[in-house]
């Protein structure tokens, strides 16, 4: 007998017994359906995350103090090693920016919005991946003459100017004692942020922040971003913190740290794919529970058809005939609850994603799996009864009633 | 074409063991009508499991167009089974789910016979029992003589050495015995080797050679007059 053959009479079988056979692959169904389900929204959204992330901008690394040592003043990151990197770097880095971020209020007619001020430089703005809705950003003049300008963002736009033009607008601006009156130069788009309410920031030439909070060139971090062509910042950030260093004569001192948008985006990736995987995992023993219905009704089934396999023994069938009939009407119960599944899943998949408001694509390692899972399940668990009805003596089986 | 020598068959072992057949001997010749017949224990279904390659003796030979079959494995008496005996059992043994077609299709599927040509043969086989009209009618929907048929339809399409019959009528009424051993007795003419097994005389009347069977042993063989 050929496999096509014992195909048709397993077709049958399972055909013939709808209402069994679908409720045997109901189990199947909702173990494939949620392993689907998991693992494609698992990687939805970690795609999600790591696009959210790469914004912050990939090829970039944050140069900080490190909170673990004592800092000496001359440990400082100041201005001029902003120059020093940009100078001696420069066939690795686009630019550096400084970072210094003070709280302070913005005073109108009737109310006061507490802000982070943050120094800028021309390159912040691309450093920073910002959009002009209105105005510019801020540029070298302004950092060279101490100008008192300021770029805000759309939303303190809308607060502070409902739906008119902000750009051209004065706004005071207090950092505690003293308040005084900044031109609004430009509004930029605020981006959806991953921690949804934050303070708003807004933009001074890093001069002017200087002298308003008499700084005296120190910053808090400075940001570095390479150029296209360094396929390995991580390497060339050693070098320049060891210039930092020898510019500090802190060598070896471990004051500086650093961090780049990919080693977050290395931590979250690795873990969400391990919840994924746990979860994952839990939901895969849903498939081992279907795949012992699957064997149950199986050995039910030959217990029932004990005289159909007599029949067919005394008519010719040998042990291999038997087995694979029986073999192959798991295997293929299996299949349809997996492949039954895999639709169910894309379904949740993509009513899922929409709820999260995310971009969900049907994994597609997940539907290789999914078939790949339940034929072996299939194969696994019918094994033993398909033996078990191909191993019965003719003539007890054509005995029994 | 068919000799049994000194057959034994012993069930189980020890004190508890049943003798069901002892040192039985005979030849069936081709085209043969012959029916074995004895009161139940007499040992008439283990000789017709053994006969039908069902099960082998525990001693003895029985040899079958040639060839012994007492060393062949599982696989080879399957074989056997598929190749030269057609069955014809009490209780009809027809699938209740697959067409007559299908049911006398069966043992040809086991045997490689490809789809188109066995399609053929099983409405020939069909044709030849009287059932032409009813090729596409499942079990539960044929009388008991049709059913009959249909596993007679079943026992020849794949030209067998014998067909060996179990009770075939025991489960008839009287008209529809008249008309299954009416269709033996042509299908022997046509020089098919047939084996009956009964207990009824009536039917053992319609045989031309009678095989008496009484505790195991072969008491009686003898040729029918008719």
């Amino acid at each position: 007998m050929n496999f096509l053959e014992a195909f048709y009479i397993s077709l049958d079988s399972i055909w013939s017994n709808k209402m069994r056979s679908i409720l045997t692959m109901l189990g199947l169904i909702i173990g494939i359906s949620s392993v689907v389900t998991i693992i494609s929204l698992g990687n939805a959204t970690q795609n999600t995350i790591e696009t959210e992330l790469s914004s912050l901008g990939v090829n970039s690394i944050t140069v900080y103090l490190n909170r673990d040592v004592t800092i000496k003043p001359s440990d400082k990151l100041i201005h001029s090693d902003i120059d020093m990197i940009e100078e001696n770097f420069s066939d690795a880095v686009m630019y550096a920016t400084p970072s210094i971020s003070k709280g302070g209020v913005i005073l109108s007619d009737v109310s006061e919005t507490n802000v982070n001020f943050t120094a800028a430089t021309e390159n912040t703005f691309d450093s920073e991946n910002l959009n002009m809705i209105e105005g510019r950003f801020l540029n070298d003049f302004d950092s060279i003459g101490y100008k008192k300008n300021i770029v805000i963002d759309s939303d303190l736009a809308t607060e502070l100017f409902g739906s008119g033009l902000a750009t051209g607008n004065k706004i005071l601006i207090s950092t505690g004692a003293t308040s005084q009156s900044y031109f609004v130069v430009g509004v930029y788009e605020m981006k959806e942020s991953l921690g949804g309410f934050s303070t708003a920031t807004v933009y001074l030439p890093y001069t002017t922040m200087d002298a308003m909070f008499n700084m005296q060139g120190i910053l808090d971090s400075l940001k570095i971003t390479f150029k296209s062509s360094v396929e390995d910042p991580n390497l060339e950030i050693k070098y320049i913190i060891n210039s930092i260093e020898r510019k500090h004569s802190n060598i070896g001192e471990e004051v500086y740290s650093t961090f780049s948008a990919e080693d977050l985006i290395d931590t979250v990736s690795q873990t969400l794919g391990l919840v994924t995987l746990f979860i994952g995992a839990i939901a895969a023993i849903s498939l081992v529970v279907g795949g012992i219905g699957v064997m149950n009704i199986m050995l039910v089934s030959v217990t029932e058809r004990t005289r159909e396999i007599g029949i067919r023994k005394a008519l010719g069938a040998q042990y291999t005939d038997i087995m694979l009939q029986f073999l192959i009407e798991a295997v293929t119960i299996a299949i349809l609850g997996g492949i039954i599944g895999s639709i169910f899943g894309a379904i949740f998949t993509s009513v899922g994603g929409n709820l999260m408001k995310i971009d969900s694509v049907v994994s597609g390692d997940a539907l290789v799996m999914a078939v790949v899972f339940s034929t072996s399940i299939g194969i696994f668990f019918g094994l033993y009864p398909a033996n078990k009805a191909a191993k019965l003596d003719p003539i007890v089986a054509l005995r029994h009633e | 074409m068919l000799t049994v020598k000194n057959l034994n068959k012993i069930y189980g072992t020890g004190e508890i063991s049943v003798h069901a057949l002892r040192d039985v001997n005979f030849t069936i010749i081709e085209g043969e009508y012959v029916s074995i017949i004895g009161p139940s224990g007499s040992g008439k279904s283990t000789l017709m499991n053994i006969l039908g390659c069902l099960d082998q003796s525990s001693s003895g030979e029985y040899i079958l167009d040639q060839q012994s079959t007492q060393s062949l494995t599982g696989k080879e008496l399957a074989t056997v089974r598929n190749k030269k005996i057609g069955f014809v059992f009490q209780s009809y043994n027809l699938l209740p789910k697959l067409s007559a077609l299908k049911n006398v299709e069966l043992s040809m599927i086991y045997s490689g016979v490809p789809n188109e040509e066995r399609k053929k043969r099983a409405k020939e086989a069909l044709i030849k029992v009287g059932l032409e009209d009813r090729m596409n009618h499942k079990p539960p929907e044929l009388s008991g003589g049709q059913k009959q048929r249909v596993a007679i339809a079943r026992a020849i399409v794949n030209n067998p050495s014998i067909i060996l019959a179990d009770e075939p009528t025991g489960n008839l009424d009287s008209v529809s015995t008249g008309e299954i051993l009416k269709l033996f007795d042509s299908l022997n003419e046509e020089g098919k080797t047939i084996i009956l097994v009964t207990h009824e005389t009536d039917v053992a009347d319609k045989t031309k050679r009678m095989l008496s069977f009484s505790d195991g042993y072969l008491i009686k063989d003898e040729v029918m007059n008719r």
